[in-house]
């Protein structure tokens, strides 16, 4: 059976994939991109399926460096860094999964602006996006037929 | 990069808080808009117990709020309306009456809509 790895700080995913894609994959769940790599590692997962926004968990697990991200968005504002590498997380967790040579589909469940989803596919290479939780489109987009 | 305004990141995070999780299992729901059960509970869950086990309404006013004392909508107000509406359906929903599950999709589906037009309009219109 086909690997899915869904990557979110709560359960609202991988309650969905249980539902609905576990006829077409084995899913496996991460909530951090440490864990994240950690499973890449070990399984050779077909497709990435990704939350956008994490702040469920502690600040110390999200990858992101916030005072340099303070320093050239928001004026030194930490604070504001922080929230913005919260709402931004995913895609942040999918760098560093590309930069360690994990090249997989990565699917968000998130309505991307077309210009911000073509900068990702830029930077990222296969990246596609569904706007709501439709399983039919989520699975479409993860090539389930 | 750049960075999004306060209001249109604010407006972001309540379409995504809010909206997609309030409409996870409605979109899955047969145009009929009758909820098989096996995707009763995770519409309740959706509805009532969506962030930390917080009911909808509550996420909603929580992200609703900050954005209001800047730029009232009238979206919001209708999405407050809305959440309301399912609140005081909450226990015909949870013994299973098909008419109010029904109209929950149908709320859901349109609290997604509501928001995610509020996200775009202020993305688009903030510098």
């Amino acid at each position: 059976m086909r690997q899915l790895l869904v990557v979110e700080d709560g359960q609202e995913y991988s309650e969905f994939a249980r539902l609905f894609l576990s006829d077409a994959f084995d899913v496996r769940t991460a909530s951090s991109a440490h864990e994240a790599m950690q499973m890449a590692a070990a399984t050779d997962f077909d497709a990435f399926l990704f939350d956008l926004r994490f702040d469920r968990t502690p600040a110390s697990t999200l990858v992101g460096d916030v005072e340099e991200i303070a320093s050239r968005l928001f004026g030194g504002d930490l604070e504001r860094a922080l929230r913005y590498v919260q709402d931004q997380q995913g895609t942040l967790i999918l760098g560093e999964l590309r930069a360690a040579g994990y090249y997989q589909p990565a699917v968000f469940i998130h309505d991307f602006r077309e210009r911000r989803l073509l900068n990702l596919r830029k930077l990222y290479g296969h990246v596609s996006a569904v706007a709501s939780f439709s399983a039919a489109e989520i699975r479409a987009a993860l090539g389930v037929t | 990069m750049t960075a999004p305004s306060d209001l249109a990141r604010l407006a972001a995070r309540l379409s995504h808080d809010v909206g997609k999780y309030v409409a996870r299992t409605a979109h899955n729901v047969p145009a009929s808009r009758v909820v098989p059960e096996p995707l009763v509970d995770m519409l309740l869950k959706d509805l009532f117990e969506l962030d930390r086990g917080r009911r909808a309404s509550s996420v909603f006013e929580e992200g609703a709020r900050p954005i209001e004392e800047r730029r009232p909508d009238p979206r919001l107000v209708e999405v407050r309306a809305l959440l309301g509406e399912l609140d005081a359906m909450e226990a015909d929903m949870r013994a299973h009456v098909p008419e109010a599950l029904s109209r929950a999709v149908a709320i859901a589906l349109e609290v997604e809509a509501l928001l995610r037009g509020l996200a775009v309009d202020l993305e688009r219109s903030e510098p």
